[in-house]
């Protein structure tokens, strides 16, 4: 059967459910056709950020988003009358996010939101959070979804949740390696509501090829983990998945 | 420990670096013209930077999903202004660019749907018809259930019916 580019897109990015992964892996290795359409995406993305670099196109497309946000500012009278209006009348219509975001100008997921429970207890954070590090001598740089790592670097793992629950930390290679951080044997550990976690080992990567997938699984109950049940793991309903992933870059040849 | 925090700008430039590839492969497929490919490219990432969070669960679908959407919108307008032959003639051409087992009946289809049906279920029609996705895949990619996704295949199908009876 034919694979479907967007799903060649997705294998490249790392974005593929696991056990699909592991499929198009199979058939890379025995079927050439595949293999070559893969190098040839690989060959289009260097073509095209040297034809439109990230530098250039990104002053562009900023430029675009401010004439946007200058085009939407425009007064509207009417608009702007009831606008006040509901204003004085519902003074907190806006969510905590937007409130922040209009507050400090800036995106809202960087800002720590409290909630208060019903009970008055104070919540830190309103999701489970998975933080992945870049380990640099002394030093560390906290890496974004898609980063682009190596062969060899130091990768330190932190993590939290907002209530007492059940979490396991897993990662995928492109090699589809399963490899399990945080766990008691085959079992999610509970972990203490609150506080940022920091695994006590950093993670040095190995040379698997196109990405590492991190998953961070969270639930409410006790559950438990095998390599053969990763996919099922992460369709199950009751288990929050938090994934994060890093490109790997090939290293050149020679080197 | 120096903590270097990721900015803004940082995240900004990994988005484009990763994605915008495929971006402009899907914008390309579906234009097939450099200058418009290209600008649409530049629309998916202005309206991708116009949201609250760059933190996005599922970037790649995301971004296939608004490009998808917004090729077709462009489609649509250079029809509606005389640009193009006709919207059909577009349809063919966007129906003809996979090699899916049922290409005329999918072209067909499409070209009869295309101009008479909501923006949210001509991108359902391309996904499935076009991509190859799976009824799960492409309720996934939409945010609707399988059986939603069905209804609207139906409904489109039907209203390909009641065209052809014209």
């Amino acid at each position: 059967m034919n694979i479907p580019d967007w799903k060649l897109e997705r294998y490249l990015l790392g974005e593929l459910p696991p056990l699909e992964a592991a499929e198009i892996r199979k058939r890379e290795s025995v079927d050439d056709i595949l293999r070559l359409r893969l190098e040839k995406l690989c060959q289009s993305n260097t073509e095209i950020l040297t034809q439109y670099p990230s530098d250039r196109m990104i002053d562009v497309i900023k430029s675009k988003v401010e004439a946007r946000h200058q085009k939407n500012s425009m007064p509207k009278w009417p608009l702007v009358m009831a606008a006040t209006l509901l204003c004085v009348a519902i003074p907190f219509i806006s969510s905590p996010k937007d409130l922040i975001h209009s507050l400090l100008g800036e995106s809202a997921s960087s800002v720590e939101i409290q909630k208060i429970d019903e009970d008055g207890t104070r919540i830190k954070g309103m999701a489970p959070r998975l933080e992945v590090w870049l380990k640099k001598n002394a030093d560390a740089e906290q890496l974004t979804e898609m980063s682009e790592v190596k062969a060899g670097d130091e990768i330190q793992l932190r993590y939290a949740v907002p209530s007492l629950c059940y979490a396991l930390l897993v990662s995928l290679d492109g090699r589809n390696i399963v490899t399990v951080h945080l766990s008691k044997g085959d079992s999610a550990i509970p972990i203490e509501p609150g506080k940022m976690n920091t695994l006590p080992f950093a993670y040095k990567l190995d040379d698997a090829p196109y990405f590492e997938k991190f998953f961070f699984l969270v639930s409410s109950h006790p559950f438990k983990i095998s390599e053969q049940n990763l996919d099922a793991l992460l369709k199950q309903k009751d288990i929050q998945n938090i994934s994060f992933t890093l490109r790997k870059m090939v290293a050149s040849k020679g080197k | 420990m120096n903590i270097l925090a990721p900015t803004r700008k940082q995240q900004i430039d990994t988005l484009y670096v990763t994605y915008a590839p495929m971006v402009l492969r899907r914008c390309r497929s579906l234009l097939r013209d450099e200058a418009e490919a290209c600008d649409v490219m530049q629309e998916v990432f202005v309206r991708i930077l116009t949201r609250d969070s760059l933190d996005l669960e599922t970037p790649s679908s995301l971004l296939w999903n608004v490009a998808t959407r917004l090729c077709l919108n462009r489609i649509r307008d250079k029809a509606r202004h005389g640009i193009s032959d006709s919207s059909e003639a577009l349809l063919e051409r966007i129906a003809c660019l996979e090699n899916t087992a049922s290409d005329c009946e999918n072209q067909n289809l499409l070209s009869k749907i295309f101009s008479k049906e909501p923006e949210s279920s001509r991108t359902i029609a391309v996904l499935h018809l076009i991509d190859g996705m799976t009824l799960e895949e492409t309720a996934r990619e939409v945010g609707m259930s399988v059986s939603g996704v069905r209804k609207r295949l139906r409904s489109l199908r039907s209203t390909f019916v009641e065209l052809e009876a014209l």
